[in-house]
């Protein structure tokens, strides 16, 4: 697993999508599939940066290669806030017009697998991403 | 990097609309007017933050009276519209 760590600010989105780019040309992702992993990191780092106020930078990983890869998300000391479990209400918030409420929709289309883990203060969230060949 | 310049009701959107970008380009889209053509030939990238801002402006637009129209998206920004089931609700040509 590659990691780095961000200052908490969505100021930070743009050095994180230079990290999965050259992440994904030298593992061998396609385009396509490196957009993909960029929407899906961006959305997890900023879910993070929103919600949560660890005194840390939030760490970012990232495993695999052209057949898939795993996003990762670690950040200690923060509150327990399991995004796996937020309810899928974006067919609502469209009709509403809502402004938020997209991302974490966007990480459950993108991904076969996402999960969260919650011990001592550190949450873990992880997403797979699984092309076919 | 992401730019938007407007010009007689077309306002063409550039670069990468993430989360960052999204938070200084919230002023430009609340100025928008209507009827309202948004070409996105150029656009690279979208996340929910740029999504956040088209539901916006459309919302603002029709309730106004006023059209908004997506053209020209790029396939990938295409995809990320439809994956949040946008391609319903927006206008998207």
């Amino acid at each position: 697993m590659e990691e780095r760590r961000f200052p908490r600010d969505l100021a930070a989105v743009g050095p994180l999508h230079e990290f999965v780019r050259a992440f994904c040309r030298a593992r061998g992702v396609t385009e396509d599939h490196a957009f993909e992993v960029d929407v899906v990191a961006e959305e997890l780092f900023a879910n993070q940066v929103k919600h949560q106020r660890g005194p840390d930078p939030v760490r970012v990983g990232l495993a695999g290669g052209a057949e898939g890869v795993t996003v990762r998300i670690v950040d200690r000391d923060v509150e327990r806030f399991d995004p796996t479990a937020v309810p899928d209400d974006v067919a609502r918030r469209n009709r509403e017009g809502r402004a938020g409420g997209r991302g974490l929709a966007l990480v459950r289309r993108l991904s076969g697998e996402f999960r969260y883990d919650y011990h001592d203060g550190t949450a873990v969230i992880t997403a797979v991403l699984r092309w076919s060949a | 990097m992401f730019t938007m310049a407007t010009h007689e009701g077309t306002v063409t959107l550039a670069g990468r609309l993430d989360a960052a970008e999204a938070e200084t380009a919230h002023a430009a889209f609340r100025a928008l007017q209507g009827p309202l053509v948004v070409d996105c030939d150029r656009l690279e990238y979208i996340s929910s933050a740029g999504l956040g801002l088209l539901v916006e402006a459309h919302k603002r637009l029709t309730a106004a009276g006023q059209t908004m129209r997506l053209v020209r998206l790029q396939p990938r920004v295409r995809n990320v519209l439809a994956y949040a089931g946008l391609d319903r609700i927006l206008r998207v040509e």
